[in-house]
């Protein structure tokens, strides 16, 4: 088991390590000189010339570059920006906790109410299950941005009920401002959810361990419990996991209609700047929640399942 | 008197493409206490349904019509809990396939001890500690071990010993077993029986055996029952069938041997396809593969007449001498009618 879970960390960090060198080794593959993409059309002082030549040993070997830059990187020193001549870990700090809270609140959402929604249609055929399926039919129709205008016009413009632009200062006030961001994100994913839960769940239900746990009396919620919904959780897991890596990817766009400053939005107007420094970390950042996530669902999944936690040595 | 278990008149519709089909047609059998009844059948013949029907365990929205009583309670009115009671403590099954029947996601113990534990409030320590002594009398060692081992840990032999060993922790007073050896390697079958029989004999618990092995089942029963198309068309000894078979198809049934070490289901001495029961013909549904078919066997279904003991559903079985071996009848088109 220990074994395993050192396996998975290791091929972690080896991947991440990889992407690190990717993202970094972009400022060389991309067209033109290190130093025009750096300095762009800006006109720089001879002082902060000197100063970004430094961040990115640019006189120095390739690999000694990246070295320099990871260690960098690690110890929180993503450099300078140069179109706003400001550290670039001090816009991260402003823009982070933004999407961190957002992906978080959608993933609760997301998971919460698929699994909750699911298990109860496929525990409650007839009406219930209908009217559930019937609005996951259109929750998997709607788009995330149409679903974010939709809910921006209703609740936040003509409701009233939550704010419609920013992200608050403060928990309960952030959780306000991120409420219809967070809703408009999960929203085609929880009516995904819900059907892969239900559909797994009705699977189990009808399937042999099901009926052996049936057969020798245990009560409805036991096997519910532990047979139906345990054997659920593999397929059920494996998705929502593959949803809460999306949702980071899909920050980008939520954070454009409801106006939040998080990494999505800096990473969009840190392109259309040409700032190339706050790029590379942004991407950087990202690409590794992507990667920490889905080994997490990975970790977890494997936890599920015996047979691939222990392998399949008979004896 | 009553009997243990006394199915009357089970008729069983399940449905297949949005549709209701009869799979168990006037089914009738009694098990008394201890006693070893085999069902055996093709394949479709019902046998599962029958078994399935007694802990009320039909596929979804299947439908049961006639009597199940249990020492002489009808169960037919039960509610889920009073269902629930009945399998926690008076029938269990032992179902074909354990590498599909056991949950894989929990260990061995957990199987083992989950019914001691949620039905009968057993302390888990407890209800380990007997679930090892049982493992132990099924012939697996190391018992400790294998509790906590998973499923896919232990080869099909040793799974459908845990399951005949839950079967046994509950302590019914009737095994359902469905074709328990069935899904097993070929070696370990003689042996998975034996114990199974060997344990059932000591706790004196009755047994419904379904095989579509008529040599296997005559092997340890008290009584066979022969199903086909969802009905019952035989119920005699060991003995008897021997003897002297009273319908043609035991007759076909006995000639054709399917062999232990074989998993065909199929017998290559008649032709035709089973059937089930829905798909059988108005009369008697073995009509279209029977040497002896006459034209009363399309107009009427034959009903069941009692033999020297035995039960027959065939309208010829008063006339017809049939034989249990190819050599006796040869050249005689299987069998002479007395005329
Ligand atoms: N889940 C099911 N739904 C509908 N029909 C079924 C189902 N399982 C079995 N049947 C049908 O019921 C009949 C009897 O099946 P079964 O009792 O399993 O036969 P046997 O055990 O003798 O092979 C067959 O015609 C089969 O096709
Ligand atoms: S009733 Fe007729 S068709 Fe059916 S088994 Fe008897 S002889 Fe054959
Ligand atoms: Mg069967």
């Amino acid at each position: 088991m220990s074994r395993y879970l050192l396996r998975q960390l290791l091929g972690m960090i080896v991947l991440l390590l990889v992407t690190s060198f990717v993202i970094y080794a972009s400022l060389f593959l991309a067209p033109g000189s290190p130093d025009a993409l750096l300095f762009g059309a800006h006109t720089v002082s001879p002082a902060l010339r000197a100063a970004v030549n430094r961040q990115y040993h640019l006189n120095d070997p390739f690999l000694q570059q990246y070295w320099y830059w990871l260690v960098n990187v690690l110890h929180g020193n993503f450099g300078t920006s140069i179109t706003y001549r400001t550290p670039v870990a001090l816009r991260l700090s402003a823009a982070a906790p933004v999407t961190a809270f957002l992906v978080i609140y959608s993933a609760i959402l997301i998971i919460v109410s698929g699994v909750a929604l699911g298990v109860l249609s496929a525990l409650r055929p007839g009406k219930l299950d209908t009217l559930i399926m019937t609005a996951t039919n259109i929750g998997t129709a709607v788009p995330t941005f149409v679903a974010g205008l939709i809910l921006l016009a209703i609740f936040g413009v003509k409701l009233n009920w939550f704010p419609v632009y920013g992200a608050g200062a403060g928990f309960f006030d952030r959780l306000r401002h991120l409420t219809l961001p967070a809703v408009a994100l999960a929203f085609w994913a929880v009516a995904y959810l819900t059907r892969v839960t239900r559909t797994s769940m009705r699977e189990e239900l009808q399937g042999d361990p099901v009926m052996t746990a049936r057969s020798r009396g245990l009560s409805r919620r036991v096997v519910v419990q532990r047979h139906a919904f345990r054997n659920a959780l593999i397929p059920i897991v494996t998705v929502a996991g593959l949803q809460v890596a999306g949702l980071i990817a899909g920050t980008v766009i939520v954070e454009q209609v409801f106006g939040l400053n998080g990494l999505g939005e800096l990473l969009l107007t840190s392109v259309q700047d040409k700032d190339f420094a706050t790029v590379q970390a942004v991407s950087l950042i990202l690409v590794a929640a992507f990667i920490v996530v889905n080994t997490l669902v990975d970790i977890t999944y494997t936890m599920l399942d015996p047979r691939i936690r222990l392998g399949a040595n008979q004896s | 008197m009553t009997h243990l278990l006394e199915i009357d008149h089970l008729s069983v519709d399940l449905v297949t493409h949005r549709r209701y089909r009869k799979v168990l047609q006037d089914v009738s059998i009694t098990v008394e206490k201890a006693e070893v009844v085999s069902l055996v059948g093709e394949s479709g013949s019902g046998k599962s349904m029958t078994a399935r029907s007694v802990l009320n365990l039909l596929p979804a929205q299947g439908k049961m019509s006639g009597n199940i009583a249990f020492e002489g309670q009808s169960l037919m009115d039960n509610t889920n809990k009073d269902w629930q009671r009945f399998r926690a403590t008076k029938a269990a099954m032992i179902f074909q396939d354990p590498r599909a029947s056991i949950n894989p996601v929990h260990r061995i113990g957990d199987f083992l001890t989950e019914a001691l534990v949620h039905n009968r409030d057993m302390d888990r320590h407890e209800a380990l500690e007997r679930a090892a002594t049982i493992l132990e009398q099924v012939g697996i060692d190391d018992a400790k071990r294998r509790l906590r081992q998973f499923p896919h840990e232990l080869s099909g032999g040793m799974l459908q010993r845990v399951m005949i060993a839950s079967v046994l922790l509950i302590e019914p007073q009737l095994i359902l077993a469905d074709e328990p050896t069935t899904a097993l390697d070929v070696t370990t079958q003689a042996d998975v029986i034996a114990i199974l029989d060997d344990q059932r004999a000591q706790r004196e618990m009755a047994m419904l055996f379904i095989t579509h092995d008529l040599e296997l089942a005559a092997a340890f029963s008290d009584r066979i029952a022969v199903m086909y198309a969802g009905y019952i068309v035989e119920v005699s000894t060991p003995a008897q069938l021997h003897a002297r078979p009273l319908h043609p198809y035991t007759a076909a049934l006995l000639r054709s041997r399917p062999l232990l070490h074989e998993r065909t289901e199929r017998l290559p001495q008649i032709s035709g396809r089973p059937l089930s029961a829905f798909e059988a013909p108005p009369g008697c549904p073995f009509q279209d593969r029977c040497p002896y078919v006459q034209a009363q066997c399309s107009e009427s279904l034959p009903p069941t007449q009692l033999i020297n003991g035995s039960i027959v559903r065939c309208h010829r079985a008063n006339e017809l001498e049939l034989a249990s071996t190819a050599s006796a009848d040869a050249g005689t088109e299987g069998g002479q009618s007395r005329e």
